[in-house]
């Protein structure tokens, strides 16, 4: 702008001198011919001329003028766009410089009408059509002016102008800070959102529609208590609601439900009924159970059920409000109904009964129309209802099942039952099937299972409560009587005890034992066995230990192998003889000791209680004498064959016997000679033993000069010339 | 083909005609014994029909509902419009009274079914002169109503435009 002043100021200070100057120019200029084309002439002058002097430099600068304006205009105009506030200030000082700069041109204008033609030709030549540009610029320059201050100043425009930009400035923003425009919009938000809400229900809501139903979604994921306390209060008010709106829809939705919901209350108010029933003793209801049981139910409803099987005629699925029918069952082989009418008539019949019966508002629905043995059953959903022509009694079983299917159709075609209107082709076979299904539940099927008749529950009963108790009983005794026998086995396979008669017996839980028994380790041994095959019985023992009175035959056997026996040793010969648990015993023995082994050995005998003894000690003896001749100790030769064998054989029979071989040699006096002689008698005696064998060491000799044993001074003198022999027991 | 059900009601004023209407239409036959109806009766006529772009037949069962007349005393029983497709509303030319009930019977009807087809038939043409019946015709024109076909003039007794209310209804439905 600095320059535009200077080009100006000094364009303006003509001097009237330098018109010749200025007229030199505007030749050459028009020779040059410059001047019919000013802009490119302007830019090639510096370049071919080399005369250019200040003033056309300062003319051709302010030439220039125009463009260079332009430029720094058109960027102010863009600094104004881009800071709006700085934007009026500048563009005012603008506004200002530009008016400066066109007074001054009015004052170089009117200089230069004031002066010479020439002038005026040349300022023509020079700047006239610069001028009319310039003036058209400025021109241009205001009306962009008063546009720019015309779009900053109204509201509206200023909005026109930012509305391209705003949503890019907003989405930079955005971009590069989040956080920021969130705080920045947060606090208002709600307001808004409120504000708008007043403005434009029907909008807001319509913009906000199609999140809420995620919304809910997610709260009632994230927070289903939340959730569930904020509807809950609206809940029965919005169904009652609904139900006044459309009742159907709500009966279709339950349907399925209620029945069985309903159902199941029922069966446990009649179960709870029965058990009170069931609880009243009375004779007036033991007599009325009595009779119940004993018919059944009723003896004219069991006839009738026996007369008339129960079966199904035909199934309806009829459309609720036209009456038209939907599905239509009925068997191949019975008379057909004509579905169409009976469907029509039954509605009608069901409207008038709603319209006129049901007055009070309450929703009751037409359960069965009865005629004779036939009945109608009707079950009633939202927009249809199933009419079931049956004869017979109907089950309960099959009341359940009937339900079941109709639930089962409502839930899954309830849309289609709706909208039937007549056209067969809409429905879907699966609907006839199933109500075939339900059509095939026949009596057969009932019949099977059939339950048991009262009659026979209760004869039942009563034998069962007479034989069961028996029975326990019976059992119980079985167990016992096995138990007991069992022992009494175990009792008798054991050899010892076998001969005893023990009895067993169960008292009282216990395992009683009788009987009698010879001794106490019997008696323990009889507990033992018990014990062992009745491991879980206790045990009362009452065994009784009695003396058992011996066999006298036995015993009387006893006695005699046993003084059979005893008579084997050696020395021993004893009779026996028993009577009356005594024995007596006779004989001899060696030894005192044989005395007492014998006494002891008829002692044992079990029957034998007193043992007298009269058995006398008498040892061995050999009768054999040797007699000699006087004065000799030669063993007369009779003697030594006979004799000594004799002594021989008796030594050999007893081996344990010793020999006391003692000669005598009678001699009162006793003399010397005399005792020689009676040992060497016994010597010749000990002689010819050893001779035929015997063992020296047992023989011993011994004289003497005495009488031998038995013989006295009666007997004649040879007698006394002998050689005695003395068995003995032990060695010398 | 199978054939499509449709449950139509007929209705008027008490002794209008309406039974032997249908039995005209049904059974064609028509006694002068008259024998009020109780509730509703039903009867059925099937009908063939074309289809609208007149290529096929259609075989339709009309499910005619006669419903119980209407005196002053007693309205007529609005439960048995329910699902109704269409409706033939009798009037008696003789009994002028009948015919002004006509427009009620129109709206009572449009109010359970809005979506309905209506026929007027103006019975017993037999008894009255020929030149008044189309004159009567034009006074109870109810064309005003998209659903209200047109009003016929009918004759039980001799079948006059019988076959036609039906059929023109019939037609209709499909």
């Amino acid at each position: 702008m600095t320059q535009v002043e200077n080009s100006i100021s000094q364009s303006v200070d003509f001097k009237p001198e330098e018109a010749v100057q200025i007229d030199n120019l505007v030749h050459l200029l028009v020779e040059l011919k410059i001047i019919e084309s000013p802009e490119p002439s302007f830019s090639l002058f510096p370049l071919e001329t080399n005369y250019s002097n200040e003033f056309v430099t300062a003319d051709i600068e302010a030439l220039q003028l125009a463009p260079v304006t332009i430029e720094v205009c058109e960027a102010y105009l863009e600094s104004a766009f881009n800071s709006r506030q700085n934007t009026p200030k500048s563009a005012k000082i603008f506004e200002e410089e530009l008016e400066n700069s066109i007074d001054i041109l009015t004052k170089f204008e009117e200089n230069i009408e004031n002066s010479e033609d020439a002038l005026q030709k040349l300022k023509d030549i020079l700047v006239g059509y610069e001028l009319a540009e310039i003036t058209n610029i400025i021109a241009k320059f205001e009306q962009n002016l008063i546009k720019i201050e015309h779009q900053i100043y109204d509201p509206k425009e200023l909005i026109n102008l930012l509305l391209p930009c705003i949503s890019e400035l907003l989405r930079l923003k955005i971009v590069e800070s989040r956080e920021e425009i969130v705080q920045i919009i947060a606090p208002i938000i709600d307001q808004t959102i409120r504000s708008r809400t007043e403005q434009n229900r029907t909008s807001m809501s319509q913009a906000i529609a199609p999140a809420i139903p995620l919304a809910i979604t997610q709260q009632i994921i994230v927070a289903p208590e939340e959730v569930s306390d904020a509807i809950a209060p609206a809940m029965g008010r919005a169904i009652k609601k609904q139900i006044e709106i459309e009742q159907n829809i709500v009966v279709d939705a339950l349907y399925p439900i209620i029945g069985s919901t309903i159902a199941k209350y029922m069966a446990e108010t009649i179960r709870a009924i029965n058990r009170q029933v069931e609880e009243t003793l009375s004779v007036e209801g033991i007599k009325r159970k009595i009779r119940a049981k004993l018919q059944g139910v009723s003896e004219a409803e069991l006839i009738l059920k026996e007369a008339l099987p129960f079966t199904i005629k035909a199934i309806f699925l009829i459309h609720k409000a036209s009456g038209l029918v939907i599905s239509d069952i009925q068997g191949s082989d019975a008379q057909q109904l004509e579905a169409e009418m009976v469907a029509g008539m039954l509605t009608a019949i069901r409207s008038f009964a709603n319209d006129c019966i049901n007055q009070s508002g309450s929703v009751t629905e037409l359960d069965a129309i009865e005629y004779g043995t036939s009945k109608i059953i009707l079950e009633v959903a939202g927009y249809c209802y199933l009419a079931i022509v049956l004869q017979g009694e109907s089950s309960k079983k099959f009341i359940l099942k009937m339900r079941q299917t109709f639930s089962q159709i409502v839930k899954k075609y309830g849309n289609l039952i709706e909208q039937y209107d007549g056209n067969p082709d809409t429905i879907p076979v699966e609907i006839h099937t199933v109500l075939e299904e339900l059509k095939g539940t026949d009596i057969q099927q009932e019949k099977k299972q059939n339950q048991l008749s009262p009659l026979l529950i209760l004869g039942l009963t009563v034998i069962s409560t007479i034989f069961i108790p028996w029975g326990i009983w019976q059992h119980h005794n079985g167990v016992i009587r096995s138990i007991e026998s069992k022992t009494s086995l175990a009792l008798t396979s054991v050899p010892e005890l076998a001969v005893y008669r023990i009895s067993v017996q169960v008292e009282h839980n216990k395992l009683k034992l009788t009987g009698l028994l010879p001794n106490q380790p019997l008696r323990q041994k009889a507990e033992q066995i018990v014990k062992i095959t009745s491991p879980n019985w206790l045990i009362d023992n009452q065994i009784l230990l009695v003396e058992v009175p011996a066999d006298p035959v036995l015993t009387a056997a006893e006695v005699k192998r046993v003084t059979a026996v005893l008579n084997q040793t050696d020395g021993t010969a004893i009779s026996a003889q028993y009577s009356a648990s005594k024995v007596v015993v006779e004989g001899a023995v060696n030894r005192i000791a044989d005395a007492q082994i014998i006494a002891h050995a008829f002692e044992q005998i079990p029957g034998v209680k007193f043992v007298s003894s009269a058995v006398q000690v008498q040892p061995l003896r050999i009768e054999v004498r040797f007699y000699f001749q006087p004065n000799s100790a030669n063993l007369i030769k009779a003697n030594l064959g006979y004799k000594v064998q004799q002594v021989k054989s008796f030594l050999n029979q007893h081996p344990n016997q010793y020999l006391k071989i003692i000669g005598y040699s009678y001699d009162y006096t006793g003399t010397s000679t005399s005792q020689k002689l009676a040992l060497t008698r016994a010597k010749a005696v000990q002689q010819a033993l050893i001779e035929l064998g015997i063992e020296p060491s047992r023989l011993q000799v011994i004289g003497r000069t005495n009488l031998p044993p038995g013989i006295d001074a009666t007997h004649p003198l040879w007698l006394s010339r002998c050689v005695v022999l003395e068995a003995i027991n032990k060695p010398f | 083909m199978s054939t499509i059900s449709k449950k139509i009601c007929l209705f008027g004023d008490f002794g209008v005609g309406k039974t032997s209407l249908i039995r005209q239409f049904v059974e064609c036959q028509f006694s002068d014994e008259y024998l009020s109806t109780v509730g509703v009766k039903i009867s059925r006529k099937l009908v063939n029909v074309f289809t609208k772009d007149l290529n096929d037949e259609q075989n339709l069962q009309l499910l005619i509902w006669d419903i119980e007349g209407s005196n002053k005393f007693k309205a007529v029983a609005q439960n048995y419009f329910q699902g109704s497709k269409g409706a033939v509303i009798v009037g008696d030319v003789t009994q002028p009274e009948t015919l002004n009930h006509i427009r009620e019977h129109i709206q009572t009807f449009l109010a359970v079914n809005p979506k309905s087809y209506i026929v007027v038939a103006l019975n017993k043409s037999d008894m009255i002169a020929a030149e008044y019946l189309e004159k009567i015709r034009q006074m109870y024109q109810f064309t005003d109503k998209n659903n209200i076909l047109d009003t016929y003039i009918t004759s039980a007794k001799t079948g006059h435009n019988v076959d036609e209310i039906f059929q023109a209804l019939a037609t209709r439905l499909i």
